[in-house]
C-alpha cells in the first residue's frame, strides 16, 4: 500500500479497516488531533438544536466518539477532497451524530424528523475556526518532526514551542548560538513549504 | 491575523513582530494541545468509546454477512 507523504493525508484516506496496528493508531491519533474543534462543534450543534440548552459532557463525549467512529469506519469513503474541506466534512459528521443522539435522548422533541430531513448545523464560529487551526498546526509541526534531522527538530521543538531561550539551547548543547538560529531559520522554512502542500491549502482556505 | 496564512508567506523576513509573535504562539498551541491530548483522560475516555462503537459496527457487519443457521 502507498501512502501520501503528509500525516494529514494518511489520517484523511486511510481507507481500510483491518484492526492492524497501524489502523488502531491511525483512528486513535487522528482522535487527539481533531477531539478538541469536534468537541466544540458538537457543543455547538446541540446549542443549535435545542434552543440554547447546553449538553452535558457525557452527550458531548459520545457524539464526537460516534463521530470518529463513523468516520473511521464508514463516512471517509464517502469523503471527497475535491468537493469540500475536511474539516466541512467532518461538522456534517458530527451534527448528524448530536442529532442522533438527540433523537434517542429526546424523544418526543424530534419526533417527526426523518432521517433524510437531517437539520443543518449551525454556522461555523470563530470559535470553531481557531480550533481546526490548531488541529491543522499539530499535524504540520507532527509533519516537521518526521521531516527534519532529530537535531534539528529538538532545537525547533525546545525555542519555538516551549520557549527554552536560544542562549540556554546553545550551552546546554553546547554549539554556538548562530548554529540555534541556523536550525531554527532551516525548521522554519521547512513548515512553511509543508504548509504550501495541497492538501493544507485546500483545508486553510477560507 | 490568520496564524495559517502568516504560516503561508514566502518568506519569514514579510512578517512583522507582532506577526512573529502571533506565529509563534499558535505554533505553541497548537504543540501543548497535542502534547495534552495524549494523556488526557477525557480523550481516553472518547477513546474507549470509539472502540466500543468500532467493535459493535465490526460485529454487526459480520452478523449481517454470516450465513443463516438452519
Amino acid at each position: 500500500m502507498n501512502f501520501p507523504s503528509t500525516s494529514f493525508s494518511l489520517l484523511s484516506k486511510l481507507k481500510q479497516q483491518d484492526d492492524s496496528p497501524l489502523w488502531q493508531a491511525s483512528w486513535k491519533r487522528f482522535l487527539e488531533l481533531y477531539h478538541e474543534p469536534l468537541t466544540v462543534v458538537a457543543r455547538s450543534c446541540y446549542r443549535h438544536h435545542t434552543g440554547g440548552q447546553e449538553p452535558s459532557p457525557g452527550f458531548v463525549e459520545d457524539a464526537v466518539a460516534d463521530a470518529i467512529a463513523d468516520f473511521f469506519s464508514r463516512s471517509q469513503h464517502r469523503y471527497d477532497g475535491s468537493k469540500g474541506r475536511l474539516r466541512s466534512y467532518l461538522r456534517m459528521i458530527t451534527n448528524a451524530r448530536v442529532v442522533d443522539l438527540l433523537r434517542k435522548e429526546r424523544p418526543i422533541d424530534h419526533r417527526g424528523l426523518e432521517e433524510a430531513n437531517l437539520p443543518e448545523a449551525p454556522e461555523e464560529s470563530d470559535y470553531e475556526r481557531s480550533a481546526f487551526q490548531r488541529s491543522l498546526l499539530a499535524l504540520l509541526i507532527e509533519d516537521l518532526r518526521g521531516q527534519i534531522p532529530m537535531r534539528q527538530f529538538e532545537i525547533f521543538e525546545r525555542v519555538k514551542l516551549k520557549h527554552e531561550s536560544p542562549e540556554y539551547i546553545a550551552e546546554d548543547l553546547a554549539i554556538s548560538r548562530a548554529m540555534v538560529d541556523r536550525y531554527i531559520y532551516k525548521a522554519m522554512t521547512k513548515l512553511r513549504g509543508l504548509a504550501q502542500q495541497p492538501d493544507y491549502q485546500h483545508e486553510m482556505e477560507d | 491575523m490568520d496564524p495559517l496564512s502568516l504560516l503561508r508567506r514566502e518568506t519569514s523576513g514579510d512578517l512583522t513582530p507582532e506577526e512573529e509573535a502571533t506565529l509563534a504562539s499558535a505554533l505553541s498551541a497548537a504543540y501543548h494541545m497535542d502534547e495534552a491530548a495524549a494523556t488526557s483522560r477525557d480523550v481516553q475516555r472518547i477513546a474507549e468509546k470509539v472502540r466500543a462503537c468500532l467493535n459493535g459496527l465490526s460485529e454487526a457487519v459480520n452478523d449481517s454477512s454470516a450465513p443463516d443457521s438452519p
